[in-house]
């Protein structure tokens, strides 16, 4: 139980952090090719949807690399 | 064209019925916000008289014990043979026995002699504790050995209780509520890391709520807080062997006679 | 949307219903923490933190979820659902801040990881009264981080509409595990009866009118079976039975339909906003425009696209008029096609 427990925790911890990795990467350079609506959009809407792209990074992902031939 | 109001809410107006409506809609709300926060907190359980002197260091002096939790007696009196017991806690969810091992790798063996400890006081329904906030710092003074004569203890009796075993820390002041459902995983934590659990036995009845605290040990004198984590924070009934460790009640129970209800 | 994203697009009624919403969180708030220092002035700052945010979450969530229902039975409701995303992120926020200062209570500073002695202190799943309860508060709070850190429209476009509506319909069971959070955590406690009264007239009012409203708009609903139909045409209604800028809905062969009468014209387009699938037919034609009534999203009726700058756009019908009824053809065109209005002739 304690060891499933701490596992899944790990593995989302993991996730997460991929994840923020990822997202200051889209940020810094290519979020604007994948969404075109965000072109000059500022600091605080970069903040709002910060923690929805740690947790939903993995859809981006896939775009990017769809996005990328 | 329709009579009927149509509110679009990028227009800096709302249409003056709708707007009506939901002015007279507010007010109810907010009637009835304010109805069920009051309810809610006259409804609730009235908070022990415990105190936590948190923010607070408070020295007390007496003599030190390491067995069967530490702590230290005060207020002895030679002649009757009383004297007040204080138990020993550590900060955090932790008893104060890592403390105190620490402290006596460097001080020697501290155990019958009389020592003056820091730390923030927690007291309730007849009972002190002392957190030694400061970790070990908390050893201020070392004074004389001191042996302490206390009255033989009754003689043990079998008894038949009904109660909860409770971490006295929380219990005895630093939370309220530290009982029952809401704090029970606390509790389990309290006991797990070393804080004596203690029994509480009803007595009285519900109009006029008494109770009677015991501390809780295995049929050899010895802690037993991993054994007793399953039957933490619940009404449980138990068969235990009942005696008096000076000022406090002790219970020597056999895991297996604890009942849940 | 399409013209590009701000963190808040701020207006004057979301700025209202902001201000509103706070003014009664910060009312209960308030209200309960005065009332506890005066007849409880020895409870400490963490439980009053722990409980003055849970209740106010508790009660903004049945406020939440009441919304939907409300604005569909009697629609001068509409208004609280425009801005009520922010309702749902406040009431995130309200829930984080309980969540954090239990955690950090009953299960930091103590010999195993805070988050995990959640999970494991209490192991009692198989009880009721002693289930630990705690997860399923974890959980919920972990259904609306989802739901809040997604609440922008830019969410909306990246997730798209229906994975994004079938995230928010997390709510429900965000709900379903707080209820039960409540009833197997503090109210064993805390178990009063004005407090389990209060939970289940909680429970059962947005049960009973998440079922009510159900039921008034199925019977709202056309459903065209056994109607009149010609050469893929069906009859719907009487031309004066639709009032101007105003709509029908038709239900044809699955299909969601929303006929508009304006200027003297007719035309068709389909029932769904693009937005948040909210329904077209209920809304009005504004400036020319149909508008949605749940967030002011507008379509042309002759193309069902949204005008520029924006680039929504939604399926068109063929529509007649044959002796004083309306005839509509449920093979949908493709989005944003021009669909000729049919000009009602005078009588």
């Amino acid at each position: 139980m304690e060891n499933l427990i701490e596992i899944t925790f790990l593995i989302i911890g993991i996730y997460l952090f991929l994840g923020v990795l990822f997202t200051i990467i889209l940020m810094w350079n290519g979020l604007e090719k994948l969404d075109p609506q965000t072109k000059g959009a500022g600091w605080f809407f970069k903040l709002l949807i910060f923690p929805g792209m740690t947790a939903f990074w993995v859809v981006f992902l896939r775009k990017w690399l769809k996005q990328k031939p | 064209m329709s009579k009927k109001e149509f509110y679009i809410g990028w227009q800096g107006k709302m249409p003056e019925n709708t707007r009506k409506f939901l002015k007279r809609f507010l007010w109810i709300a907010m009637a009835l916000i304010v109805v069920m926060a009051i309810g809610l907190v006259f409804f609730e359980k009235p908070f022990k008289k415990h105190f936590f002197n948190f923010g607070q260091l408070d020295q007390i002096t007496g003599v030190y014990y390491d067995e069967p939790y530490p702590f230290i007696l005060t207020d002895y009196n030679a002649e009757s043979g009383q004297a007040k017991t204080v138990l020993l806690v550590g900060s955090g969810k932790f008893g104060a026995k890592g403390i105190m091992d620490k402290i006596q790798d460097k001080s020697g063996a501290l155990s019958g002699i009389r020592i003056t400890l820091e730390g923030t006081l927690i007291s309730g329904d007849g009972k002190t504790l002392l957190e030694l906030t400061n970790g070990t710092d908390a050893l201020k003074e070392m004074l004389n050995v001191e042996l302490i004569e206390t009255p033989a203890p009754p003689a043990p009796e079998n008894v038949t209780l009904q109660g909860e075993i409770l971490d006295p820390k929380c219990y005895f002041g630093v939370m309220k509520p530290g009982e029952g459902k809401i704090h029970k995983s606390c509790a389990i934590r309290c006991i797990s890391g070393g804080i004596p659990p203690v029994f509480r036995a009803s007595e009285g009845d519900s109009q006029d709520e008494r109770y009677r605290y015991y501390l809780l040990l295995d049929q050899k004198g010895n802690p037993c807080n991993k054994e007793i984590l399953p039957f933490v924070g619940e009404p449980i009934s138990l068969q235990a062997i009942s005696t008096k460790m000076l000022d406090w009640d002790v219970l020597f129970v056999n895991i297996k006679d604890i009942k849940t209800q | 949307m399409s013209a590009n994203y701000t963190a808040i697009l701020w207006n004057q009624q979301k700025k209202l219903y902001d201000r509103y919403m706070w003014l009664g969180i910060g009312l209960f708030m308030l209200v309960y923490a005065v009332f506890q220092l005066w007849l409880q002035p020895s409870i400490t700052f963490e439980t009053l933190i722990i409980r003055a945010t849970a209740l106010a979450a508790f009660v903004l969530l049945h406020l939440i979820l009441a919304i939907g229902p409300l604005s569909r039975i009697n629609p001068a409701f509409l208004p609280l659902l425009y801005n009520r995303r922010h309702a749902g992120v406040s009431m995130f926020i309200l829930a984080l801040i309980h969540g954090a200062f239990c955690i950090i209570q009953f299960h930091a500073l103590s010999d195993t990881n805070p988050l995990i002695s959640v999970f494991i202190s209490n192991p009692k799943y198989l009880e009721t009264s002693q289930f630990p309860f705690q997860t399923l508060g974890f959980l919920a709070l972990m259904i609306l981080f989802l739901m809040a850190a997604t609440s922008h429209d830019f969410w909306l476009s990246n997730l798209s509409p229906a994975i994004w509506k079938v995230l928010h319909m997390g709510v429900y069971v965000a709900y379903a595990l707080i209820v039960l959070h409540v009833a197997t955590g503090a109210f064993q406690y805390e178990n009063h009866p004005f407090n389990w009264i209060l939970l289940f007239i909680g429970f059962w009012g947005i049960s009973g009118l998440h079922v009510y409203a159900g039921f008034s708009e199925r019977y709202k609903l056309n459903t065209h079976k056994n109607i009149l139909a010609e050469n893929g045409f069906y009859q719907v209604c009487r031309v004066n039975e639709i009032e101007n800028t105003c709509a029908k809905t038709a239900f044809i062969n699955g299909e969601n339909i929303a006929i508009f009468k304006y200027d003297g014209k007719i035309s068709a387009i389909h029932n769904v906003c693009k937005h948040q699938m909210g329904p077209l037919g209920e809304g009005r034609i504004v400036d020319g425009c149909i508008t949605c009534p749940w967030h002011g999203y507008q379509y042309l009726p002759h193309n069902g696209q949204s005008p520029p700058p924006f680039t929504e756009k939604v399926k068109t019908y063929d529509v007649k008029i044959l002796e004083g009824y309306v005839w509509v053809n449920p093979v949908p065109k493709e989005e944003g096609t021009f669909v000729e209005p049919v000009i009602i002739e005078k009588a």
